[in-house]
């Protein structure tokens, strides 16, 4: 009886061992994808690191039913969205958080000269045009830019079909090039 | 800024090249370290055979069917005794001797063995169903005292119900006296032969 329970014990520890050993391998691999779509709707490092992080914290919770790789990381991905979206929405200063869109990350120094300053207002107006998308034309669009994911990447993550995600992005497309043009 | 833009038509190749380096910024550094600290003051994970849901499913289904069994009607098969009659016992010490009565009938006849066992189950089963279904007879009890006063004074000679009886009805319970039987003597004539009659032709 004691044996069985201490075997039993044993395998327990094991099986959660293992759980967070392969959390931690997820979270090396989709750490920097899960910040960017949050960065894809933010524009602000800050915001992007917190909603990233509580989407990973909703990972961990779930993960017994998410060890599959493919099925984390189109989980992480819709979750990170739509945190995103829930807290973009509820912020006051949405104009402020369009400036700091710009700021310079580690190792990119601040723009002084007028080609950054240009590029800067360009960034400005890209994102402009990206927000004004419906909800799924933005999300195709900006996880398409990420990375470059391919088509067939970007159907996994959102888990419709490729001819769906073929369609979106050739809509968004046009009328980003509308607005830019 | 604007004659760069009217100069040149925006590809659909040039425009995910921008939306790519707008998208390429990095987290900070300790941004993984972050969510680590976080996801450590968080609940482990735990299989999913393990999680809540699975056990309170599995706890209820264990106590659904643990009441089904100890609350399951069960069937009760208590037969009532039947109360014995001097009849039936009578019937029942009578039906042995019936039995082996007639051996050899019983051996001629395949199965007649256990033909008689059933007869005399059903006859065992039908005395007790008849002493147990046999009403009582119900009387007032005045009216059974007034009757059993009666019946006691005829036998002591107290009452004189002579005088009820019809005159010209024998009582029942004489019996003529037996007779001799009398059978008369057969006679026969002798045959007369007729002439002819038996002479070889």
């Amino acid at each position: 009886m004691h044996d069985q329970a201490a075997r039993l014990a044993g395998t327990l520890v094991t099986v959660k061992q293992e759980l967070e050993q392969e959390f931690e391998a997820r979270l090396a691999e989709s750490s920097t994808l899960a910040f960017r779509v949050a960065y894809g709707v933010l524009r602000h490092r800050q915001d992007a690191e917190d909603v990233a992080q509580e989407a990973f914290v909703k990972a961990y919770r779930s993960f017994s039913q998410l060890r599959d790789r493919g099925r984390f990381r189109a989980w992480l991905v819709r979750m990170t969205w739509r945190l995103a979206i829930d807290r973009q929405r509820g912020e006051r200063r949405r104009v402020a958080r369009e400036l700091q869109h710009t700021a310079p990350s580690p190792g990119v120094t601040a723009p002084t000269t007028t080609d950054d300053l240009v590029t800067r207002e360009r960034a400005a107006q890209l994102w402009q045009a990206i927000d004004s998308l419906p909800d799924k034309l933005r999300v195709v669009i900006v996880l398409a830019g990420i990375e470059g994911h391919e088509t067939s990447e970007v159907a996994r993550l959102l888990d419709v079909p490729p001819g769906t995600v073929k369609s979106r992005l050739f809509l968004a497309r046009q009328r980003l090039k509308e607005q830019l043009q | 800024m604007n004659d760069h833009r009217s100069d040149s038509v925006l590809t659909d190749a040039a425009l995910d090249r921008e939306i790519e380096i707008a998208l390429a910024v990095d987290p900070s550094p300790d941004f993984e370290a972050r969510v680590r600290l976080r996801v450590a003051s968080a609940p482990a994970p735990t299989p999913f055979w393990m999680s809540w849901k699975s056990m309170t499913a599995g706890a209820t289904v264990v106590a659904v069917v643990a009441a089904a069994v100890v609350l399951r009607p069960r069937e009760k098969t208590v037969v009532a005794p039947v109360p014995q009659t001097a009849a039936s016992r009578a019937a029942q010490a009578v039906e042995p001797v019936a039995q082996t009565a007639n051996p050899v009938a019983q051996a001629s006849r395949p199965g007649g063995t256990r033909l008689n066992k059933r007869a005399a189950i059903e006859k065992r089963a039908a005395v007790s169903s008849t002493s147990r279904t046999e009403p009582d007879v119900l009387l007032d009890a005045r009216e059974a005292e007034a009757l059993n006063r009666l019946l006691a004074g005829v036998r002591e000679g107290r009452f004189d119900l002579t005088p009820l009886a019809p005159a010209n009805v024998e009582a029942a319970s004489e019996l003529k006296p037996p007779t001799d039987i009398v059978i008369p003597p057969l006679s026969t004539d002798p045959l007369t032969p007729v002439q002819g009659e038996g002479v070889r032709q």
